[in-house]
């Protein structure tokens, strides 16, 4: 479907996108993720074509970007960061506008944006003039413009910024929607919602591609360890005594004010039961155990140690013995 | 391209843009064709057109040139139209034409005045409409240079001091002209200058110290020894020079009566150039 290779983009001796390649498949929804700066919205406008990359090169449906744009770019629509808009047009006009610079035939033009006006639910707003729109709104009909004339690809930068906690949930059912006919790929820099949508996650930092996967299975990459928290009643002092001894074990103790209770955190090694070990050291010391919660690697934890650069050294490395 | 060419004339007429351009043509033209024609008792509207136009151009080309890629760029907007499936020289000419009809619209309310005129004696009506046909002309290229400025920046105040810089200095060019020495030394000294100039210019826009240099040294090598060997052919050739560029004077001729075929190719050819400036520039820019 889309095919990216070796693309760099350099600003003089600065990478904004450092040797990125990776295949998008049909149907799926795929999720940049990565810090501000990450060169998340760099490597969309170069996909869609909007910049050329310094080398490296995409091809959408097997047409090169840059050498038959005007085929590559009819089955791509596009929502970048900031909605393209002409603020002194209507939502209609706008639309009709996009439809028709689209290669929309006439004939269904307007079918085509009564469509997708309905799909981002901003009907009631077609003669508005953009200007006097909400950021929201905006937002949705720059979507609505992304999805005109149901392009093969949809590439959207940020989509649910700016919107509210009810529209974003509206927003990620409809791109979750469009999986299956269409293949998505979105940017994010919030986690949850990379999460919650993608089927695959591109971590990009510093213009590195530093990781892709299933969002499972990057849980397992940095889960190195395990660990868990746990609520006793005993005096803090005797719960150190009891953990210190213990193997391979490291722990915070915590008092909770104005109660008898403390709350502990433990962490092992991934390959030993540390929530066993550690409950019957307890249960020896008859320390009762009021609650256990398992802290699973989030994609919090894999963001922040994909980005702060740990595992990037360590790929890093692995790429050196491959040499 | 329809569709770009309809947004951007529609574009003028939804905000001040389109009938402020008009009226103060119709104002400055009125002004003239009061002094002119009314109180000097002139038959000719073509003269009051073409004293009117050194006022007219450098302040309506940049009005409605400075937002077409300017504002674009600004907003954002021009995401949309570079990654449709239009060529940038789809959307240049749209905009270009879009422009070129608002211009249309003024130079139409222009028509009424010779046939004004007409009525209270004798006009030449043919000179009047071959001034206007001219001045229609000068408009074409003016408005193409105007947004070749507009897509070299993104500050349409600076696109607009551009382009109204360009149109002021273009039409004081028969002016300045005349007052050039002929000598081959100042010639060759003004010449230098300019050499130097575009040595910077280049250097600035390729960053190749060779090519720049390179250039420096082919130019200035040619003036020197055109000023040694033949020092003839360096008198009066700034003069020369500035008299292809002079747009202005293409339409003086227009009025005095001579409907120069050559004169509309060479509005139009100027007016191609800089369409074709601008699609490099914005091709260019995909690639910085």
């Amino acid at each position: 479907m889309i095919k990216v290779e070796n693309l760099v983009k350099r600003y003089g001796d600065n990478y904004a996108v450092n040797n990125i390649s990776f295949t998008v498949e049909k149907g799926k929804i795929y999720g940049f993720l990565g810090p501000n700066g990450a060169g998340k919205s760099t490597a969309m406008n170069i996909i869609t074509g909007y910049i050329a990359a310094t080398s490296g090169r995409v091809a959408i449906n097997g047409h090169d970007i840059l050498e038959e744009p005007d085929l590559a770019r009819r089955s791509v629509g596009y929502l970048p960061e900031q909605p393209p808009l002409y603020l002194e047009m209507t939502v209609f006009e706008y639309l009709m506008f996009a439809a028709s610079i689209k290669h929309i035939p006439k004939a269904n033009r307007r079918a085509e944006v009564e469509k997708v006006m309905e799909k981002t639910s901003v009907t009631h707003m077609r003669d508005r003039l953009i200007n006097h729109l909400s950021k929201g709104y905006r937002q949705r009909v720059g979507l609505s413009q992304a999805l005109l004339g149901d392009p093969e690809v949809i590439i959207l930068d940020e989509p649910s910024v700016g919107l509210d906690p009810g529209q974003i949930i509206e927003m990620r059912e409809l791109i979750r929607g469009l999986a299956g006919d269409h293949t998505v790929i979105l940017s994010s820099h919030i986690l949850s919602e990379v999460s919650a949508i993608c089927d695959k996650v591109l971590i990009l930092s510093k213009g590195r591609l530093i990781a892709q996967d299933t969002p499972e299975n990057l849980a397992k990459i940095v889960a190195d360890y395990v660990m868990a928290e746990m609520t006793l009643i005993a005096e803090p002092q005797k719960v150190v005594d009891v953990l210190k001894p213990l193997d391979g074990v490291s722990y915070a103790v915590l008092p909770i004010a104005g109660s008898d209770r403390v709350k502990v955190t433990i962490r092992g090694n991934k390959d030993m039961d540390v929530q066993t070990v550690v409950s019957c050291a307890l249960a020896e010391a008859k320390i009762p155990v009021i609650a256990i919660d398992t802290l699973a690697a989030s994609l919090e934890d894999i963001f922040l140690s994909l980005t702060s650069g740990k595992l990037l050294e360590k790929e890093k490395a692995k790429g050196g013995e491959n040499k | 391209m329809i569709a770009v060419f309809k947004r951007e004339f529609k574009s003028y007429f939804s905000n001040m843009t389109g009938y402020v351009a008009i009226a103060g043509t119709l104002l400055l033209v009125a002004i003239y064709f009061y002094s002119t024609n009314l109180t000097d008792g002139m038959s000719q509207f073509e003269y009051a057109l073409v004293d009117a136009s050194t006022f007219v151009f450098p302040i309506i080309i940049p009005l409605l040139t400075m937002k077409t890629f300017a504002e674009e760029r600004k907003y954002k907007s021009d995401q949309l139209l570079l990654t449709s499936p239009l060529s940038v020289t789809e959307i240049v000419m749209g905009k270009y034409l879009g422009t070129m009809a608002v211009f249309a619209v003024a130079v139409l309310t222009l028509v009424p005045y010779p046939f004004i005129l007409n009525i209270m004696g004798n006009v030449n009506l043919a000179t009047a409409f071959s001034g206007i046909i001219g001045y229609f002309f000068l408009c074409a290229s003016l408005s193409a240079i105007g947004i070749f400025a507009s897509s070299l920046t993104d500050n349409q105040i600076i696109a607009a001091v551009i382009s109204m810089c360009t149109t002021l200095f273009l039409s004081m060019i028969p002016s300045l002209a005349d007052s050039i020495s002929t000598l081959p030394l100042v010639n060759y000294g003004i010449l230098t200058a300019v050499a130097i100039a575009l040595t910077f210019l280049l250097y600035g826009l390729t960053k190749n110290f060779y090519a720049a240099f390179a250039f420096a040294a082919i130019s200035e090598g040619t003036l020197i020894f055109l000023y040694r060997a033949h020092p003839t052919v360096l008198e009066g050739s700034v003069a020369k020079i500035l008299s292809y560029i002079a747009l202005f004077r293409r339409m003086d001729d227009m009025v005095y009566g001579i409907f120069d075929i050559t004169a509309i190719v060479y509005y139009v050819s100027i007016a191609a150039l800089f369409l074709f400036f601008t699609v490099q520039v914005i091709e260019k820019r995909r690639w910085n």
